[in-house]
């Protein structure tokens, strides 16, 4: 009787250790798989708010140089100048559910199609189009998981565009321009009246512009007549990325004519 | 001597199966469900910004935006979300995974949010 006792105790050891043991492999193997399940999930989710960060960091670039062609003239007879000093730079940091971020972002005129993609997030603003205005956006995100790991970092360098045709709209400007100048260049009296008939006959071949105006100004000079030229032009309505925006276009010139035929009664 | 070997194999037993309930694989399983959930919630946040584009957020009146979210909702995920903390859409009674986005365009306050449905 003793000796069975004792067999049935050894015999439900050797069972519920084994019990024991298999549920503990069992849950080592989950355990293990649970990391793995929870490191995936995070990297899936810093990847899918990256590349949120990454439009986001588009978006404000683009609305950066929608407010600055809505509130500086652009002179056309030195575009290029104007185009080169539209650069910023934004910084943005915080939390979104578990991932900590910071994201800094640099954007500049794209002079020529760069070798970058397209932003996914912004549909017919994203990529590069020949004769609009073209930004290339660079953009450094860091990512952790509740400020530890997996940590993500990347480097983006996109392209956008704001549907301005900005060729085109220097081109009519400097038409203008060559237009005033050869009207105003044999000026019949270096006065007002002879500017007013001089700008009545200067063709104005921009009418497809939203609104333009042009003007001159003619001093008598000993030598003769310094006659100073101006044309703006504003294209309203442009559609930008937040809302419509309006673009100025300024250009002038001066010249001087040797000798005005009639003498001058007053000065415009 | 009996009742000193029943006593040890019952609390060798007791313990035993104290161990294993504490080590479940069960509570596990289901963390891991939630977390890979969460990941295709938040996948399906990014996805549906992707598909609308920033302008449309950036532009839209919450009308708009609630009927967008409700038409690209489906049996497995539901979205949801608001303009200026106003919101629209509603989490499902049974959902198994859940992600939101929130960020400023134009100066309002965007959030966007996903739910996933259970089996």
């Amino acid at each position: 009787m003793g000796r069975r006792a004792v067999a049935a105790t050894l015999v439900s050891f050797v069972i519920f250790t084994t019990l024991l043991l298999a549920n503990a492999a069992l849950f080592a193997s989950e355990n293990s798989s649970l990391g793995a399940v929870v490191l995936s999930a995070a990297q899936v989710r810093e990847r899918a708010f990256g590349g949120i960060l990454v439009g986001l960091s588009a978006y404000e670039s683009l609305e950066g140089a929608q407010a600055y062609l809505h509130s500086n003239p652009l002179d056309c007879t030195s575009p290029q100048h104007f185009l080169e000093s539209m650069v910023g730079s934004q910084r943005d940091s915080g939390e979104e559910g578990a991932v900590t971020y910071a994201a800094a972002t640099t954007w500049s005129y794209a002079k020529g199609a760069p070798a970058a993609d397209g932003s996914e997030y912004l549909h017919e603003f994203g990529g590069y189009e020949p004769g609009d205005l073209n930004l290339e956006i660079s953009t450094a995100v860091v990512e952790s998981y509740d400020g530890d790991l997996p940590a993500y970092s990347f480097q983006s360098i996109q392209t956008a565009h704001l549907p301005v045709p900005l060729n085109s709209t220097i081109s009519l400007c400097l038409t203008a321009l060559s237009d005033l100048s050869a009207a105003l260049s044999s000026l019949e009296y270096c006065n007002s009246s002879g500017v007013g008939t001089a700008l009545a006959g200067a063709d104005s071949t921009y009418t497809n512009l939203d609104s333009y105006s042009v003007g001159a100004s003619a001093t008598p000079q000993p030598s003769g007549c310094s006659v100073d030229y101006w044309v703006t032009t504003t294209e309203t309505g442009l559609e930008g990325v937040s809302g419509p925006f309006q673009l100025t276009v300024v250009g002038e010139g001066s010249l001087s004519t040797s000798e005005p035929s009639g003498s001058p009664p007053s000065s415009a | 001597m009996r009742v000193l070997d029943i006593g040890v194999a019952a609390g060798y037993a007791v313990l035993c199966i104290t161990l294993i309930a504490v080590l479940s694989p069960y509570p596990l399983e289901g963390s891991a469900a939630t977390a890979a959930s969460d990941a295709r919630a938040s996948s399906a946040v990014a996805g549906y910004i992707q598909a609308v584009g920033l302008q449309f957020l950036g532009t839209a009146s919450l009308s708009q935006l609630c009927a967008s979210l409700q038409a690209s909702s489906n049996a497995s995920v539901t979205l949801g979300g608001g303009i200026g903390g106003t919101t629209c859409g509603h989490a499902p009674a049974d959902y198994v995974g859940a992600s939101d986005v929130k960020f400023t365009l134009s100066g309002e306050q965007v959030e966007i949010e996903a739910w996933v449905a259970g089996q």
